[in-house]
C-alpha cells in the first residue's frame, strides 16, 4: 500500500493525472471480471481482450502500461501472443505479467520468462500482490511518459533558447547594420563637408539637360548663387563664352569615350556679373553605363593669372631691356666710329710720305696713335658682334665654298706678323679634307674664326715658335686631332654630351696649335667667357680685348659646331672647333 | 680701273673733321672735291654740278643719307651718279638698307686712307661700264 501511495504521490507530483491503459487478456469472462475487481482501485483504464488476437488488435491501436496475459487460451496461447508482442517494435517494451492457473511448475515459469514476461502470477493469486505488481508497472510507465514528456519539454526549451539566440543575433546584426549605415552617413556627411569646404567649385550636372544636380559650397561662395538657384541653372549660365551647341560639341569626345577629361581655362561669370578666371576640369562619369553625368571642377586661377601676367611682363621688360642694350651698343658703336674715323684717318694720313715727312719720333708716336685707335676699333667691333649674337640678331650668310681656300687665305693675313716674329707656320690637312667638296657655311664668319685663332696663336707664341693648322674629317681621320678629341671627350664628356651627337654628323675639325705660353688648367674654362683674359696685365701687353675667343666660340656655335681647348703651360695651346659640313640657312 | 685723278667727287658729310679728312685724302688722289655739310645742299650741288661720284654720310641731321640717296635716284639729272655710302652704321642691316636705298657701295667708317682711293675707283668703273 505504502508503495502504491508513494508511487501515486510521485505521479501527482509530476502532475500526470490521466489514467494509463492496462490490457487484461483472458478467454474467460469471469477471470477478466476478477482481474477488473482487483485492479479497479488503481483508477487506471482497464481494457479487456478475450483472446490473443483481440489483444494484438488493441495493441495496434493504443499504448499500454502493462499487459496481464493468460497463458492458456484457445487459438493463440499466452506464450505465442507474448512472442508476437515482442516482435513488434512499438510493443516490445510493454511489460507482460503472465497469469496462469496451471501450476508453479518451473518449466512454465521458464517458458514465460523466455517469451518476454517480466513477472509471473499463479492462480489463485493474492489480490494485493497483483495490485502492487501492476501498480509498479503503471508507475514505471508513467515515469517513462514523464521522462518522455520532460525530454520533449527540454527539446522545446532548447529550441526556444535557440530561437532566442537567433533573435539576439538578428538584433545584433540589425544593430550593426544600423551602425554601419550611420557610419557611412557620417562619412558621406564628412565627405560632403570636405567637398563643401574646398575652395574649388565642384559641380555635377546632367548630361542631357545640362542642369546642375549638385554644387558644393565653394561654388555657392565663389559665384554668389544659392544652391536652389544653381539647381535650375546649367554651366552655360556660368560661362558666357559658350553657346549650347559649341559646348555640346566640345564635350562630345568625352561622351564618346575618346577622351578621359577636358581641361580648359576660361573667364566664368559670377551672379554679380564680375568675371572669374578659372581652370575647368571636366569629366564624364558613367558608372555602370547608366546614371551618366558630368563632373566639373573649377579652380580660381586669379592668382596664377596674375603671376603669369607678371612673368610675361617681366619677360617683356627683360626683352625690351635686352633690345635697349643692343640698340645702345649699336648706337655707341656708331658714335665712337665717327671720331675714330678722323683719328685713324688723319693718323694714317700723317704717315703718308706725301703728307709728311715726320721725324723719327713723330713717326713712332703717330704709329702708336694708329695702333691704339685700331685696338679701340676692334673692341667696338667685337662688342657689337657679341651683342648681336646675344640678341639672336647675328645671322649667318650661308654659301658654298672651299674650306681649304678659306683656311689658306686666313693664313695670308697673319703671315706678315708671323714673319716678323720668325714663326714657322705649317698646314696639315688630311686627304679626306683635301678632297672635300665645297662646304656650306658663312664664309666671312669662318674667316673671322680662323683669323681670331691665328692672330691669337701668333700673338702668344714667342720668337722662333711654330703655329700649325690641321684639319680632319670628324669620325674618319682619327690620327691628326684624335688624341686631343679623346682627351676632351673623357674630361668633359658628361658636361658637353651634345658634342658627341654633333660629331656623328659630318663635320670638319679644325685645330690651330701653337708653341706659345699656354694656359693654366684653372684658367682654361674662362678663356671663352666675354671680357675675361687669363691675365689682365697680359691683355695690355698683347693688346687683346678679351672678347675674341668668346666671339669666336659663339660664331662656331651659330654654325652648330663646338669649340674646345687643350693647353699645357709653356708648351702651347691648341684650339679646335668642329664645323658641320652643311649649316642650314640663316635664321630670321 | 679708271683713275680717280681729275674726277669730281661730291662729299656729303656733316662732321667738320671728317669732311676735312675726306678732303685731304681725296686731294692726295688728285680729286676735285665738292663739299656739302648737309643732304639738301648736297642734292642741290649734285644736280647743278653733276659730279662723277658722291660720298654719302648716312646719319645726318635734317635729312639722312638714305632719303637723300632716294631723292638723287629719283631725279633724272642725278640718277646715274654713283653713290658710295661712307658710314659709321656698319651692321649687316644698315649695309643692306643703304644698298636698298640706291647706293652703289658701302664703306664702313673708319676709313683706311691708304686704300680709300682704290675703293672709290672701283665704283667709278662699275658705273662706267653699263653706260657705254
Amino acid at each position: 500500500m505504502d508503495n502504491t501511495l508513494t508511487l501515486q504521490r510521485g505521479a501527482a507530483s509530476t502532475q500526470i493525472e490521466e489514467p494509463v491503459n492496462i490490457l487484461l487478456v483472458d478467454d474467460r469472462p469471469e477471470n477478466l471480471l476478477a482481474l477488473e475487481a482487483i485492479l479497479e482501485p488503481l483508477g487506471q483504464n482497464l481494457v479487456r481482450a478475450h483472446s490473443g488476437q483481440e489483444a494484438l488488435k488493441h495493441l495496434l491501436r493504443e499504448d499500454f502500461a502493462v499487459i496481464l496475459l493468460d497463458v492458456q487460451m484457445p487459438g493463440i496461447d499466452g506464450f505465442e501472443t507474448a512472442a508476437l508482442i515482442k516482435e513488434r517494435d512499438r510493443t516490445r517494451h510493454i511489460p507482460i505479467i503472465f497469469v496462469t492457473a496451471i501450476s508453479k511448475d518451473e518449466r512454465y515459469i521458464f517458458q514465460g520468462y523466455s517469451a518476454g514476461a517480466v513477472d509471473y502470477i499463479s492462480k489463485p493469486f493474492n489480490p494485493d500482490i497483483l495490485k502492487s505488481k501492476v501498480s509498479v508497472f503503471v508507475e514505471l510507465f508513467k515515469k517513462n511518459e514523464q521522462v518522455k514528456r520532460q525530454a520533449g519539454l527540454l527539446r522545446l526549451s532548447e529550441q526556444r533558447e535557440k530561437e532566442r539566440e537567433l533573435e539576439e543575433l538578428e538584433r545584433e546584426l540589425e544593430r550593426r547594420h544600423m551602425a554601419e549605415i550611420a557610419e557611412s552617413e557620417r562619412r558621406l556627411a564628412r565627405f560632403k563637408a570636405t567637398l563643401d569646404a574646398t575652395l574649388d567649385c565642384v559641380f555635377i550636372f546632367d548630361d542631357q539637360t545640362l542642369k546642375f544636380s549638385y554644387v558644393n559650397q565653394g561654388a555657392v561662395k565663389q559665384f554668389g548663387y544659392s544652391c536652389e538657384e544653381f539647381l535650375d541653372m546649367t554651366p552655360l549660365d556660368l560661362e558666357p563664352d559658350f553657346e549650347e551647341q559649341t559646348f555640346r560639341q566640345m564635350v562630345a569626345p568625352l561622351i564618346a569615350g575618346e577622351q578621359a577629361s577636358l581641361t580648359f581655362q576660361q573667364a566664368a561669370r559670377r551672379k554679380d556679373n564680375s568675371d572669374l578666371p578659372v581652370e575647368v576640369f571636366l569629366q564624364y562619369v558613367s558608372p555602370q553605363g547608366n546614371d551618366s553625368r558630368f563632373v566639373a571642377i573649377m579652380r580660381d586661377i586669379t592668382e596664377r593669372k596674375r603671376m603669369e601676367d607678371s612673368l610675361i611682363l617681366a619677360k617683356e621688360q627683360a626683352e625690351r631691356a635686352n633690345l635697349a642694350k643692343s640698340e645702345f651698343i649699336s648706337s655707341i658703336s656708331h658714335e665712337l666710329r665717327t671720331p675714330l674715323n678722323a683719328i685713324i684717318g688723319f693718323s694714317k694720313l700723317l704717315l703718308n710720305p706725301r703728307v709728311g715727312p715726320l721725324n723719327e719720333d713723330q713717326d713712332l708716336y703717330v704709329r702708336d696713335i694708329v695702333q691704339s685707335a685700331e685696338h679701340l676699333l676692334q673692341l667696338i667691333n667685337e662688342i657689337l658682334d657679341l651683342s648681336k649674337i646675344e640678341a639672336g640678331k647675328l645671322d649667318l650668310e650661308v654659301s658654298a665654298f672651299s674650306l681649304i681656300e678659306v683656311l689658306d687665305h686666313s693664313l695670308t693675313i697673319v703671315r706678315e706678323k708671323a714673319k716678323q716674329k720668325n714663326l714657322t707656320i705649317t698646314t696639315n690637312y688630311s686627304a679626306k679634307v683635301q678632297d672635300l667638296p665645297p662646304i656650306t657655311a658663312d664664309q666671312r664668319k669662318v674667316k673671322q674664326i680662323m683669323y681670331n685663332l691665328l692672330s691669337n696663336a701668333v700673338k702668344f707664341t714667342p720668337e722662333g715658335g711654330a703655329v700649325t693648322i690641321s684639319a680632319e674629317l670628324a669620325g674618319v681621320d682619327e690620327k691628326i686631332c684624335g688624341r686631343r678629341k679623346t682627351k676632351k671627350t673623357s674630361r668633359k664628356g658628361n658636361a658637353m654630351g651634345e658634342r658627341r651627337t654633333i660629331q656623328t654628323d659630318p663635320a670638319v675639325i679644325v685645330c690651330v696649335s701653337d708653341t706659345g705660353i699656354g694656359i693654366l688648367p684653372e684658367h682654361q674654362d674662362r678663356v671663352f667667357s666675354a671680357f675675361e683674359q687669363v691675365d689682365s696685365s697680359y691683355t695690355r701687353q698683347q693688346q687683346g680685348t678679351g672678347l675674341g675667343l668668346a666671339l669666336t666660340k659663339r660664331m662656331v656655335e651659330l654654325h652648330g659646331g663646338h669649340m674646345w681647348l687643350r693647353s699645357e703651360v709653356d708648351e702651347g695651346s691648341a684650339f679646335s672647333f668642329s664645323l658641320p659640313l652643311h649649316t642650314p640657312g640663316s635664321r630670321d | 680701273m679708271p683713275a680717280l685723278e681729275g674726277k669730281r667727287v661730291l662729299v656729303i658729310e656733316d662732321t667738320a673733321e671728317n669732311m676735312r679728312l675726306f678732303r685731304a685724302v681725296l686731294k692726295l688722289e688728285g680729286v676735285e672735291v665738292l663739299e656739302a655739310e648737309n643732304a639738301p645742299v648736297g642734292i642741290e650741288i649734285a644736280a647743278r654740278e653733276s659730279p662723277d661720284l658722291i660720298l654719302m654720310d648716312i646719319q645726318m641731321p635734317e635729312m639722312d643719307g638714305l632719303t637723300a640717296t632716294r631723292l638723287l635716284r629719283a631725279e633724272p639729272k642725278t640718277a646715274h651718279i654713283p653713290i658710295v655710302a661712307v658710314t659709321a652704321s656698319v651692321t649687316e642691316k644698315d649695309r643692306n638698307k643703304t644698298l636698298e636705298a640706291g647706293c652703289d657701295g658701302h664703306i664702313p667708317k673708319p676709313i683706311d686712307p691708304s686704300i680709300f682711293g682704290q675703293q672709290l675707283a672701283g665704283f667709278l668703273k662699275e658705273k662706267a661700264d653699263p653706260v657705254q
